[in-house]
């Protein structure tokens, strides 16, 4: 019984405790039992929220038994990565030693959003340290340690939403608040064979997160299915008056049906220096949108884009974090790189950072236009595999891999969802991303949504996984 | 032609200045790569020529109480 609860969809998981098949205590209590049994192995959880967890729950209880039942999310519980503050003396740590037992006397208005739609915080979620900030290059870059991939304890559950990614790929919790300012949201879904959600810029209120970058931070869901993070994304995006940058476009997320054949960009050379299993995974993904879409290559014009996003980054984190490299608390970070990581962006020149606006300003109108003619861009997630948790991730592949899509995409604001999409001869996990048009989350989640329609790469589950103790105590195994 | 190693040293001389009590011999030689690799950044954006008239995308508004304004 319990193998089938802990890897469902939440969209599933809705019905039976709408239906009152199952209580929001009861299932609450055993996705608690794994975080707190799994979550260890994995170096996935940070703190698990159980005091309110099971208040929560218990108050879901009552409200669902009531007839009051808020949303698909009423009575589920979610893992918020540690960057998001969280008030009654739960801990935010930002991943980072100086900061373990740091608390806030609010909640982000994530939290806050989540709290109205009824679902459960049951734990807050590791995260690399400063989100990567500190430009990070090892996956030990976190004060819970290095964090695993379901699929393989040895291998990296990619960052720097670690937490995130792996405590829904293990089954510890049915969906997860993760961020991304460039890979942090799609790298993880993809390291862990789970979906998530990069949600166009603004699109959800950023009050209450760890600042890395003002102009390239976004909040966004993790969960095994993209109608999951279409759900999640239902239940925070809106316009907050504590985040200006937090936009005023209304969103409802809404399972649509493909009214005609999609057109599917594909950029040009998207599989050059790509490693033969990942490229065969894509091509094995091309067959199957051809069933349902039209593919055509193309390219953007030629810009510096990795150059102007990492010199807004650096330029904005060097601001975000002055008080980290004034007074020397980089010196107490894990990863050894961290610790004099912040202190060369402190001379990134206003003159450059503004010319990097100016790009920025100059690309977004030409790129859209490009963007206009396909109902999503496709390209492999990642263009290099599962990292090993004892090297540099940067190292891994060919060369200095390039991830133009990533670039572009946080550069530009858009959204984008990445979905399994397949299996390496390592048996790790490989995925495929959907990058769209700015506030076109619905056009790519149903394509998304599809595709997953049409594979099964979101259902299958790490078998070590599937056979713990019985938390229920009745026997047998879950 | 521009001393990209000159513009690297005097900048690296700067952070030393200020951080360099923070930081060890061989942090402060990775310090200084990271700092090479930045001036190469802003070489590439260098060679992006722009109009005058092309602003940052950055909006500023003034602000007065009780007015809103719509961004979109």
């Amino acid at each position: 019984m319990n193998n089938e609860i802990v890897f469902l969809p939440v969209r599933d998981l809705s019905k039976i405790i709408q239906k009152k098949e199952m209580s929001p205590v009861d299932v609450t209590k055993l996705f608690l039992s794994r975080l707190e049994e799994i979550g260890p192995e994995y170096n996935s959880v940070v703190t698990i929220t159980q005091d309110l967890a099971l208040y929560q729950a218990k108050k879901a209880e009552k409200e669902i038994l009531c007839g009051n039942y808020k949303s698909p999310l009423h009575g589920i519980p979610y893992g918020a990565k540690d960057l998001l503050s969280t008030s009654g003396g739960i801990p935010t740590t930002w991943g980072a030693v100086p900061f373990r037992d740091r608390t806030f006397d609010y909640d982000a208005t994530v939290i806050i959003k989540l709290h109205e739609a009824g679902a459960i915080l049951a734990a807050k979620l590791a995260m690399v340290e400063f989100a990567g900030g500190m430009g990070y290059k090892q996956p030990n870059a976190s004060l819970t340690g290095p964090c695993r991939s379901p699929w393989g304890k040895e291998n990296w559950a990619g960052g720097s939403s670690s937490g995130s990614g792996s405590a829904v790929g293990c089954g510890l919790i049915p969906f997860a608040i993760g961020s991304e300012t460039w890979g942090s949201i799609l790298t993880p879904a993809n390291n862990c064979g789970v979906s998530g959600l990069r949600p166009t810029y603004g699109r959800v209120s950023k009050h209450g997160a760890m600042a890395l970058s003002w102009t390239l931070d976004k909040l966004g869901p993790l969960g095994l299915t993209a109608d999951d993070c279409g759900l999640v994304l239902d239940a925070i995006s809106g316009s907050d008056p504590n985040d200006p940058s937090s936009s005023r476009m209304d969103y409802s997320y809404s399972l649509g049906r493909l009214q005609q054949r999609p057109m599917l960009g594909l950029l040009k050379d998207t599989l050059s220096e790509t490693p033969k299993d990942i490229s065969d995974n894509f091509q094995a993904s091309l067959a199957i949108l051809n069933d349902f879409a039209d593919t055509e290559e193309f390219t953007f014009p030629e810009y510096p884009y990795e150059e102007t996003i990492r010199t807004i980054m650096l330029g904005e984190s060097a601001s975000a974090f002055e008080e980290i490299t004034e007074k020397g608390l980089a010196g107490e970070l894990t990863a050894p790189e961290d610790r004099y990581g912040p202190y060369a962006r402190t001379i990134v020149l206003a003159k450059d950072y503004i010319k990097a606006l100016r790009i920025r300003g100059m690309i977004t109108p030409q790129n859209d236009t490009i963007m206009s003619k396909y109902d999503a861009i496709i390209g492999p997630t990642r263009r290099t595999p599962v990292s090993s948790l004892y090297e540099e991730f940067r190292g891994v592949g060919r060369g200095n891999t390039k991830d133009l899509l990533g670039a572009i995409g946080n550069l530009l604001g858009l959204p984008a969802i990445s979905v399994p999409n397949g299996f390496t001869k390592d048996n790790l996990p490989t995925g495929i991303q959907f990058l769209g048009r700015p506030y076109e989350e619905n056009r790519i989640m149903t394509i998304a949504n599809k595709y997953q329609s049409l594979t099964d790469w979101h259902t299958i589950h790490p078998e070590s996984l599937l056979e713990k103790k019985d938390l229920s105590g009745e026997g047998g195994t879950v | 032609m521009k001393n990209n190693h000159s513009e690297t040293d005097l900048l690296f001389e700067l952070t030393r200045a200020k951080y360099g009590h923070f930081l060890n011999n061989e942090e402060l030689e990775s310090v200084r790569l990271s700092i090479s690799e930045i001036v190469k950044n802003a070489e590439a954006l260098s060679q992006v020529t722009l109009e005058n008239s092309q602003e940052p995308m950055a909006l500023f508004t003034p602000h007065k109480k009780g007015l809103e304004v719509e961004y979109e």
